[in-house]
């Protein structure tokens, strides 16, 4: 295997797998690599399992010959620079380069990247490239396409610095060499320990908190890169949150990384000034104040910042950006009210109330009259439509004129609010449109997973996030049944047309623009959806008569009549021999597929779960390398210790299946099958306290035990443990 | 405005929901619908499920909002003479045939908004000769239905039905020496299903002066001597799933007297609105009659408040400066209690707090007096129960306790009220009796629309 081919497959392999060291699923491609992973970069790959023995040999062989691992590195990068008119050939080897350089130059600014990278690769004897815009654009676009269709994942590229930025292609590379695997680790380490799990979501980290979470984590490198320069601190901020976007911080993760300390820190809050801007209302904007939290503070109610001061938020008023964000709005907010001493036991960073800046960027919240002032310098066009507030009249093709209102109780101060529509700069702001195209249908779902299906007797939406030009055409059998003109958007700040109620059928929605129809971020120029008929049953019931049982808990009693299927979820510990499932308050839920066979759908409620001891399977065992910790409370509220190992994913089992010993809620159940599939599960006990022990003698480490449910938790099976546990301790036999 | 619901989604929302269920789903799509119409706001969503349930629409299950059933529409009689109205979820192909009957009319602006928000509900249509609309094949019930209100279980009733216990203390602690309590237990029904509560879980306790459910540390509120009583209603929240999207709402009633345990009340949803628990728990917060006192009628002066008061004056009020420590074991003053629910006999209107919504079956039978939902209006003088009630009449009393009639109009404040009209004396009067509420003469002569 030639040296070139192989360094190029082993970087994409090394960039593209998931890893297995983390328990994360990165969609963004980053190609992180400095020489010193050269090594691990080279091993991974030929451990992976797809090379032939022969060609690991050769390649091997090759490796040794050119002076081993990274001097064979440098020879195949001398030999694609020997044709720099072809970046799309061997592109993750092309790039890598770039970044190997790029970590070498930790210390200095980004404007010298070049400057420094050269003299670093003649010194190699490695040619330089010269047209080096035109190399890039095609080398990332390359990359990008490879990325989304061979691995169905985005390449990143760093929109921070702006289209017509000088240093937009330097930062792209930059970017990529900011962040390993290991640095990571410290840095969520100190996230934990900070307390911001608790109270943050990754995107409303600030640059200061950002900051406080570098220094607290020991990551000189990185806190260096962070200091030196705005240009560098931002990098590190974007890859950041990128790098931590899809990470779901988790008490069992908290625990392992702090090594059980408790840290009882608690990060500060941001306080957020909100403009609430309404046409209707006479021209006046209102401020009011507010903090992102992470999770719902508890349900309706009232709790006070302050009570003498009468600062309180409403929870009921809490609104929801996204799953893990929600906007509290503080009443009666002055700077001046020490807030840090309140029912919630949180603490804030105090904001000034006065108006003080020329220019303020504002984030409409979708469906409502509320803006979110940004707090950085650079502000991102994503999904929300951005304005600007300027005190002063702005001239910008990219500024589209809003209106001017008034502040409320401060009458001689007044903001004229522009529509940004585009990248541009103002003042010390500057804003980035992104380009990813994100049009999408909102109805109801006829509830059929894994395909956009809508009701048809519920009007379909189409949101087009932060678009503000050329045309959405709605298509039915390829004849456009709509154009929505983009630019005629009168109001300006919407982000959803309402297209009304669609007869049957398959239909697709295009962007159309500058006379060509656009790629979807999916890599596709169409979004297909389907509209199926709605039905004409009648639903209602006699007045008075019995009400849908609600969810109840209870505990399995062995006797207990058989009722309603969705009264309980039951354990049942089974010691047999034999499985049990007929009768015993097993719950199977099937429904009609889009071919309109009957298939068996996933739980979302727990029906049943059944703890077995014997291995009712013959599939092999494969267990997943974590470890658990787990708490048993006794019934006489002792706490006892142990841990296990959980299974990679559920073993599959055929079990038999006779419609009629089951009770039915459907009558229209045509099920032909004559089994059932069902899950397994199992786990391994590996380690367990001394007074666990002494208390069930006849457990022992490495015991297993398997567990069906008609729950399906194939991401985290220690979930179903965790329910065991809450009963019985889930190994006692 | 800030959020609005229109006329034509409810009904559209009502439309799906009977045709088709909002897909395959057993249980519809109720809560992705009105997703679609509002924000995030639980407040918005909440108020909507009341009304379509105290509308007759449906029947929500308030734990589980995918729970509910459509009722079938039927003619019912209501309060006002030859008028009938048709109860029940209506399609939109059923609502074209009424609006081309002549037979048959309709009151379209039954409305609820307060704060920012305006929720348009579906329109009332009624007729006075039910017998004449032969299109729609209709069942006609020529009772009202608040007849029935004398089999409806009252406060008393209701308490002796739910499960009442011990609270057990948890303490996990291996530490002998420590009393510290660490959770505590209860059992929720005859099976002696357990839950166990620890302070740490989202627990809230209501509290009458805001009439509202707020954040609180169950052992530090548990923790009283033992010769003090205490009483306190509680929620607890806790999340059924990891994504905390399903939760399970607990509400007990806490009370302990002297020198005994802290027993419980469980309020099982599936026996009783959660409504009802708070009537429960402002009925068994002894009350106090301050006006009495400060009055000098009969022998009432000899009385702790009115001594209380008269000293606090004499050292310079400032005892009635002070905010109230504690604002939940606090004696409810007579003249708030009266305004929780208030009757006006001469127009047939009756009011309550929006904050303080009556249990639902009272809300179905005021409801169906005239088949209009209440305005909602702001009463101006609703004490506010913020300050202590003593300030109320702190400004006027002079040392001598000659008295001056009205307070000071700082001490009241603005509340959202609901307003029904059309209410006969008698549904009135059972209303009072099932809620234990006191309408003495005070409350039914006086016309309270006299003071908006």
């Amino acid at each position: 295997m030639k040296l070139i081919k192989f360094w190029n497959k082993a970087i994409e392999h090394y960039c593209t797998n998931n890893r297995k060291d983390t328990d994360e699923i990165f969609e963004t491609v980053f190609i992180a690599i400095s020489e010193e992973s050269l090594e691990k970069i080279k091993i991974k790959y030929i451990q992976f399992g797809k090379l032939k023995p022969l060609e690991i040999e050769l390649s091997e062989k090759n490796i040794e010959s050119s002076g081993g691992t990274i001097d064979s590195y440098y020879s195949a990068i001398k030999e694609v620079h020997n044709d720099l008119n072809r970046p799309e050939q061997y592109s993750f080897l092309r790039f890598s380069i770039l970044v190997v350089g790029a970590f070498k130059q930790d210390d200095s600014p980004l404007r010298n990247f070049w400057k420094d990278f050269d003299p670093f690769i003649l010194n190699k004897g490695i040619s330089t490239i010269n047209n080096r815009t035109e190399y890039l654009n095609r080398l990332i676009l390359n990359l990008s396409k490879w990325c989304f269709i061979e691995h169905k994942k985005t390449f990143f590229q760093l929109n921070v610095f702006g289209e017509n930025s000088t240093i937009v292609n330097v930062g792209r590379i930059k970017a990529h060499s900011v962040f390993q695997g290991r640095t990571l680790r410290n840095i969520k380490k100190s996230i934990y320990s900070l307390g911001y799990t608790d109270t943050h979501s990754i995107d409303d980290l600030s640059f200061d908190d950002v900051e406080t979470i570098i220094k607290n984590s020991g990551e000189t490198r990185i806190l260096n890169l962070f200091n030196r320069d705005y240009d560098a601190q931002e990098i590190v901020y974007v890859c950041l949150k990128i790098w931590l976007e899809k990470w779901t911080p988790s008490q069992e993760e908290k625990v392992q990384l702090l090594k059980g300390k408790v840290s009882l820190e608690k990060a500060s809050l941001t306080i957020k000034r909100i403009w609430t801007i309404n046409r209707e209302n006479n021209q006046i904007i209102e401020i009011k104040f507010g903090f992102i939290y992470r999770t719902e503070l508890g349900e309706e109610g009232l709790y006070y910042l302050n009570k003498d001061e009468n600062v309180y938020i409403d929870t009921s008023w809490g609104i929801r950006l996204t799953d893990n964000r929600i906007l509290y709005v503080i009443e009666n907010y002055s700077s001046g009210i020490n807030l840090n001493h309140n029912e919630l036991d949180l603490k804030f960073k105090n904001k000034q109330i006065d108006l003080s800046e020329e220019v303020y960027a504002l984030e409409k919240i979708p469906n409502r009259n509320y803006f979110i002032e940004h707090q950085d310098k650079r502000v991102k066009i994503i999904d929300n439509p951005i304005l600007l507030a300027s005190k002063n009249e702005i001239i910008n093709e990219n500024a589209d004129y809003f209106s001017e209102f008034k502040i409320q109780d401060q009458n001689n101060l007044k903001y004229k609010l522009y529509r940004i529509i585009g990248s541009s700069k103002y003042n010390f702001l500057s804003f980035i449109k992104t380009n990813s195209l994100n049009i999408f249908p909102i109805g109801i779902s006829d509830g059929s997973s894994l395909t956009k299906s809508y009701l048809s007797s519920f009007p379909i939406k189409i949101n087009y996030n932060n678009i503000t030009k050329g045309e959405i055409h709605v298509l039915k059998n390829d004849d456009i049944i709509e154009e929505i003109d983009l630019n005629e958007n009168s109001d300006k700040l919407g982000s959803e047309v309402s297209i009304g109620c669609l007869p049957e059928g398959t239909y697709k929605i295009k962007y159309f623009d500058n006379n060509e129809y656009l790629n979807f971020k999916n890599g596709h120029d169409f979004i297909l959806f389907t509209i199926v008929d709605a039905g004409n049953k009648d639903r209602r019931v006699d007045l008075k008569s019995e009400i849908v049982n609600s969810f109840n808990y209870n505990e399995f009693r062995w006797f207990k009549p058989f009722e309603s299927p969705e009264d309980s979820y039951v354990i049942y510990q089974n010691n047999e021999e034999d499985l049990c499932f007929k009768d015993k308050h097993t719950d199977f839920y099937f429904s009609k597929s889009n071919r309109g066979d009957w298939i068996l759908r996933p739980n979302k409620d727990i029906s049943y779960l059944q703890r077995i001891l014997f291995n009712p399977s013959e599939n092999q065992l494969k267990y997943s390398t974590w470890e658990i910790e787990m708490t048993y409370l006794s019934t006489q509220f002792i706490q006892y210790h142990y841990k296990i190992k959980f299974c990679e994913r559920p073993n599959s089992l055929r079990l038999p299946f006779d419609i009629n010993d089951f009770y039915q809620k459907n009558d229209s159940n045509r099920i032909t099958n004559d089994y059932i599939n069902a899950d397994c599960y199992y786990y391994k006990l590996v380690q367990m306290d001394v007074q666990l022990m002494e208390k069930y003698p006849n457990v022992a480490i490495g015991d297993e035990i398997y567990v069906f449910s008609n729950k399906r938790e194939n991401q985290q099976p220690e979930n179903l443990l965790k329910l065991v546990n809450q009963e019985f301790f889930p190994f006692k036999k | 405005m800030q959020e609005k619901i229109t006329k034509k989604q409810i009904n559209l929302l009502i439309d799906v929901l009977v045709t088709s269920g909002g897909g395959k789903s057993q249980y519809g799509k109720l809560n992705e619908i009105i997703k679609t119409y509002t924000t995030e706001n639980r407040l918005i969503r909440n108020t909507l499920l009341i009304w379509l349930d105290s509308m007759g629409i449906m029947d929500v299950d308030y734990q589980n909002h995918n729970n509910y059933y459509l009722n079938k529409p039927l003619w019912l009689k209501s309060s006002i003479k030859n008028h009938y109205i048709l109860y029940g979820a209506i399609t939109n192909d059923e609502i074209k045939e009424l609006e081309i009957n002549s037979e048959v009319k309709k009151y379209d602006r039954n409305k609820i908004s307060y704060n920012n928000f305006e929720i348009e509900l579906p329109d009332t249509y009624y007729t006075t000769n039910p017998g004449l609309i032969n299109e729609l094949d209709y069942e006609v019930i020529e009772n009202p239905i608040f007849s029935a209100i004398d089999n409806m279980e009252g406060l008393s009733l209701i308490e002796n039905k739910l499960h009442q216990g011990i609270l057990q203390e948890i303490k996990i602690s291996n530490d002998k020496q420590s009393n510290d309590v660490d959770g505590y237990r209860i059992i929720l029904n005859q099976e002696q299903t357990p839950l166990n509560i620890f302070p740490q879980y989202d627990i809230k306790q209501f509290n009458w002066r805001t009439r509202n459910y707020i954040k609180c540390d169950i052992v530090k509120e548990l923790s009283i001597e033992e010769e003090e009583e205490g009483l306190k209603l509680i929620k607890v929240i806790i999340p059924q799933d990891s994504s905390g999207n399903h939760k399970m709402y607990y509400t007990f009633l806490l009370e302990k007297s002297a020198n005994e345990e802290w027993k419980f009340t469980y309020f099982d949803p599936t026996i009783v609105d959660e409504r009802w628990a708070r009537y429960l728990f402002i009925d068994k917060l002894e009350f106090y009659d301050i006006e009495k006192d400060f009055r000098g009628r009969d022998d009432m002066s000899k009385l702790l408040v009115f001594q209380n008061a008269k000293s606090a004056f004499n050292n310079k009020s400032v005892l009635i400066e002070q905010n109230p420590e504690s604002s939940n074991f606090m004696k409810i003053p007579n003249v708030i209690r009266k305004q929780l629910v208030q009757y006006d006999s001469r127009q047939g209107l009756i009011a309550f707090p929006v904050s303080m919504p009556l249990p639902k079956e009272i809300m179905r039978y005021l409801f169906s007096c005239s088949g209009s939902v209440p305005q909602v209006f702001k009463n101006k003088f609703t004490i506010n129960p913020d300050y202590n009630i003593k300030k109320l009449f702190s400004g006027i009393l002079s040392p001598e306790g000659t008295n001056v009639p009205f307070a000071n109009q700082k001490y009241f404040m603005e509340e959202d009220f609901y307003l029904f009209s059309h209410v006969p004396t008698q549904l009135a009067e059972k209303i009072f009796e099932k809620l234990n509420l006191d309408m003495t003469e005070d409350v039914y002569k006086r016309t309270f629309l006299q003071k908006i």
